[in-house]
């Protein structure tokens, strides 16, 4: 099932949530709408719903124009960021609900509704809380739960609003990873809202980067990671250095693409050392230049010979490696 | 040198400190419970001893005859009505409120309230002016043969007027407060506008509805100031339980007053158990949930 959205424009009274959107999304793709608070991506997904109606544009589910369709005729799959489970209901009848309000002559038995739910549940790796109510389960288990929800009607669309937003970061991961191998499996054409870079780079097989309204990029991730198309992809996709070269010219690089050294090395600059920070893996340094406020971080291998008998105060020598100098 | 007597003191204050704190909530329960004695307690006994003063028979008596049963009978055809009314518009206005947004939003809430705030008094002479003889309406009315005011109708508007709010503000903090997602989620798994709002909508808000209508149906079977100008106390006709049972007292026939007071005392306690009812279930149902 293949998504074509054309030009769709939103207005909420005088604000501009989405301008002239143009996106198509494969059949069995899996892609993530990235970008800050306020930049159209939940008005976005919920126009795809239909839980938001566009002022213009078109919505067209694999050749065939939805737009004017209500929501429970779509067929969609929709996790909420806070999961939205029926609170009164349980496990198994929260999974079962879908089923159970199709029209009488396409509502299967009760037996082949349990059969379905448990099938799901075990999907999941839930099916011992079929009997538990919403408020009795952790943030991860309602998250799979409301899953196992959506799933249950068979969906042609999976729609994710910032589905692990409401996690820790430990159980935000595994489930990262869990829902990416769940897609794998289930191949049900599925498009997320986050405004995690980390979790859209990890997930996504293409990510539709989005600013005020308009689309910024569109890409996989290692295409946006590496050619942003603006300045302000580049900024958003990671943490990012800005030279000043001159009055006119300055050049942008992220921490890791910095060589360092103790010596004083052909084109390299001087810096003096602010801040230490062992990150695992990582030691990221912070530099003060001269000619400028903004710091300068750089990341390098906790052995890197530059770091050692380093300390505040020392004078470090850097130079971005292999970027071509931007206007701006 | 200095620090050794420090902890003491610190000991004693703090034991000081503990003690206070132990008088003052006990001071603070005893005055409530005395308050409680004092303020509600003893007039329902009272209510009670005066009413069977002269024993169980004259109280029978009282509550037996024809314009007591009468009243009794208005006094619950003026909740039947109102209450289930009431219900519908409580929720109708409460959804408005707690999922659209729409102009004049503030303005209707602020209308739903206007019974809290206008004197009972001043209802019921708003219906006399537009359904009286001399009213607004009151020929067009009278050309039809169609009488609202001192006649059962009158009494009927007079209690929706003051019940109105009951319901709907119950209602209205709890919904809002619950949103719309699991509204919208239902939709998505395909429900119809009527088995969400069956299944989903209803379930969350049983309990709050519950209580709203308790609490309206209190206040209709107990309203006195609004039935009390549209009624003409017309007895065996137009007069309410709280009606009757002024009128008796006026005619210094206190046993009977009292007797009829202590039927509605009677439907009161009913309702309060209904409402405690209600709040314990809530209670064992969230202590289920948390087994």
């Amino acid at each position: 099932m293949s998504i074509e959205i054309s030009n769709i424009n939103k207005r909420f009274g005088q604000f501009q949530a989405l301008k002239a959107i143009n996106l198509h999304v494969q059949s069995g793709e899996l892609v993530a709408l990235l970008g800050p608070s306020g930049c159209g991506k939940t008005s976005l997904l919920r126009i795809i719903a239909g839980l938001e109606t566009p002022d213009s544009g078109s919505i067209v589910f694999h050749g065939e124009d939805v737009s004017s369709r209500d929501v429970r005729d779509r067929n969609v799959g929709f996790v909420f960021q806070h999961y939205a489970l029926f609170r009164h209901m349980t496990v198994f009848d929260n999974v079962a609900f879908g089923l159970r309000m199709k029209p009488k002559k396409l509502r299967p038995s009760e037996a082949v509704i349990a059969a379905k739910v448990h099938e799901l549940l075990n999907l999941v790796q839930l099916d011992w809380l079929a009997d538990r109510y919403p408020e009795q389960l952790s943030g991860g288990q309602r998250q799979r739960i409301a899953l196992a929800r959506a799933l249950a009607v068979e969906p042609e669309v999976l729609l994710l609003y910032e589905p692990f937003g409401a996690l820790d970061a430990k159980v935000r991961k595994e489930l990262r990873r869990w829902l990416a191998r769940l897609h794998e499996d289930v191949h049900l054409t599925s498009v997320f809202v986050t405004h995690d870079q980390e979790e859209a780079m990890e997930v996504a097989d293409r990510i539709v980067v989005m600013n005020k309204g308009v689309i910024e990029q569109i890409g996989t991730p290692a295409e946006v990671y590496a050619n942003p198309a603006s300045e302000f992809v580049y900024h958003f996709l990671g943490d990012a250095n800005r030279l000043q070269l001159d009055e006119q010219r300055s050049v942008l690089f992220r921490p890791h693409e910095v060589s360092l050294s103790r010596e004083a090395l052909a084109e390299h600059l001087a810096g003096e050392v602010r801040d230490i920070r062992p990150l695992g893996a990582l030691t990221r340094v912070t530099l003060n230049v001269a000619g400028q406020a903004e710091p300068i971080e750089a990341e390098v291998g906790n052995d890197h010979a530059s770091l050692v008998g380093v300390q505040r105060g020392s004078t470090l020598y850097f130079q971005p490696k292999g970027q071509a100098p931007r206007a701006g | 040198m200095t620090t050794a007597p420090l902890p003491v003191s610190a000991n004693a204050r703090a034991t000081t400190t503990r003690r206070g704190k132990q008088t003052a909530r006990r001071l603070l329960i005893g005055a409530a419970w005395l308050t409680f004695a004092l303020f509600l307690l003893l007039p329902l006994l009272i209510v009670l001893g005066e009413a069977f003063k002269q024993g169980v028979g004259a109280f029978f008596t009282a509550i037996l005859e024809p314009d007591a049963l009468a009243a009794l009978k208005l006094t619950l055809l003026a909740v039947g009505i109102s209450v289930p009314l009431n219900l519908v518009f409580g929720v109708a206005a409460a959804w408005c409120v707690s999922k659209y947004e729409f102009r004049g939003k503030s303005l209707l809430v602020t209308l739903i309230d206007l019974p809290f705030s206008v004197s009972p008094v001043i209802a019921g002479l708003i219906y006399v002016l537009l359904f009286g003889a001399q009213g607004y309406f009151g020929e067009w009315l009278s050309d039809r043969d169609i009488q609202i005011v001192f006649a059962v109708p009158g009494i009927v508007l007079a209690t929706l007027f003051v019940t109105v709010p009951f319901v709907a503000r119950e209602l209205i903090p709890l919904m809002q407060e619950q949103g719309s997602t699991e509204e919208e989620a239902a939709r998505l798994l395909g429900a119809s506008g009527w088995q969400m709002f069956c299944y989903i909508t209803l379930p969350n808000i049983k309990w709050g509805l519950i209580y709203g209508v308790v609490l309206c149906t209190a206040r209709a079977m107990g309203e006195f100031g609004a039935v009390s100008v549209v009624s003409g106390h017309i007895r065996g006709l137009t007069n309410t339980l709280p009606l009757h049972v002024e009128i008796l007292y006026n005619e210094y026939n206190h046993v009977a007053a009292f007797s009829v007071a202590s039927l509605l005392l009677a439907l009161a306690l009913v309702i309060l158990l209904l409402k405690q009812w209600s709040e314990s279930r809530i209670a064992r149902l969230h202590a289920n949930a948390e087994d």
